[in-house]
């Protein structure tokens, strides 16, 4: 029976090497290694492994970065570690599509069970990660009320409904002014919340704080 | 210093907060050492290693480094500093660390610790 085989994406050839022994010890896992993304797409073309390990910092855009890449071309259940977990950095890479995060400390077991999770699609998540997730997630959305407290009752209903997907004209019917008040509220909304466009002020609004900042044009 | 026929093999130990980094530099040098993985950031590292005398030991923490230097005041020993985050490898010359040419991997650890035991042996 053929083994699943896991792709380690990891600058550090110590890490790669260390998850090489443990899971062909175990003759659970094999193992194919890339360096950056580049070597990690490659891998995924050529070898179409059944599940990801990449490395926070994978360079040279970083993993959640990476993983994004990764999903365009060809999803797998992916496994993010870092030898320096951060609640940031826990939040990044499950925004991004992670479906579990570790630490590169984790023992030996701990790994394989966390790798045998993600192979029939369940979440693997350290508790003490689970709790940084928590704590960042909690931090988004005050952050995100903070920046909504900045705005009128008006505009906040303005805001609610660009991120119901109104246009101007139709904003302006529902609230019975102008179409160019509309469009003035939309700027000063824009303006208070330092996002790029109305598409970033309704992903901000539905509490998509990780990909306001990069969405489309306004 | 290097086990020949009928001699014992050296002890190398492996001292990591990280169990993977001590499987893959174990893998690397269990082909001609005994090697014997202790917990990263243990206090009195210096004496463990002085109730152990291993012939190296290698580490991937600045603290643990400095303790096995300590340790090799008095022995002659190969003291090996792996530093993941700057993916280079610094040997312990007596008196100061020096980094060694090549990118960080288990096999250039065993390369270097290989090499750094036959120069103390032929030392000796």
């Amino acid at each position: 029976m053929t083994r699943p085989l896991v792709v380690v994406a990891d600058p550090s050839a110590v890490f790669r090497a260390g998850l090489r022994v443990v899971a062909e010890r175990d003759r659970a896992f094999a193992v194919c290694e890339a360096r950056d993304l580049d070597e990690l797409l490659a891998r995924a073309r050529v070898e179409a492994p059944d599940i990801a390990v990449l490395d926070l910092e994978l360079p040279p855009v970083g993993g959640p970065k990476a993983l994004e890449r990764l999903a365009s071309d060809r999803p797998i259940p992916t496994l993010v570690w870092s030898l320096h977990p951060t609640p940031e950095g826990v939040l990044a890479a499950v925004s991004a599509g992670a479906l579990g995060f570790v630490s590169k400390t984790i023992g030996a077991t701990d790994l394989l069970g966390a790798l045998r999770r993600l192979l029939v699609g369940e979440p693997a998540l350290e508790p003490e990660l689970a709790g940084m997730l928590v704590a960042a997630v909690q931090r988004s959305h005050d952050a995100q009320r903070a920046r909504e407290s900045l705005l009128s009752h008006r505009e906040r209903h303005v805001l609610e409904l660009v991120a119901a997907g109104l246009r101007n004209r139709e904003i302006a019917g529902e609230l019975e002014i102008s179409e160019f008040t509309v469009k003035r509220h939309v700027q000063n909304i824009l303006r208070k919340l330092e996002l790029p466009s109305r598409r970033a002020a309704a992903a901000l609004h539905a509490g998509l704080l990780g990909s306001a900042g990069s969405t489309g044009a306004a | 210093m290097i086990a020949e026929k009928n001699e014992p093999r050296p002890v190398i130990a492996v001292v990591s907060g990280a169990p993977l980094v001590s499987e893959a530099l174990a893998s690397a040098l269990g082909g001609f050492a005994d090697v014997l993985a202790l917990p990263g950031g243990q206090s009195d590292l210096t004496g463990l290693l002085d109730s152990i005398q291993p012939a190296g030991v290698v580490t991937d923490h600045p603290a643990d480094a400095e303790a096995a230097a300590a340790y090799a005041g008095a022995a002659r020993t190969a003291i090996l500093h792996v530093r993941i985050a700057r993916g280079s490898l610094e040997v312990w010359n007596g008196c100061c660390w020096e980094e060694t040419a090549g990118d960080l991997s288990p096999e250039l650890v065993r390369n270097t610790v290989l090499a750094r035991l036959r120069g103390l042996g032929s030392a000796a």
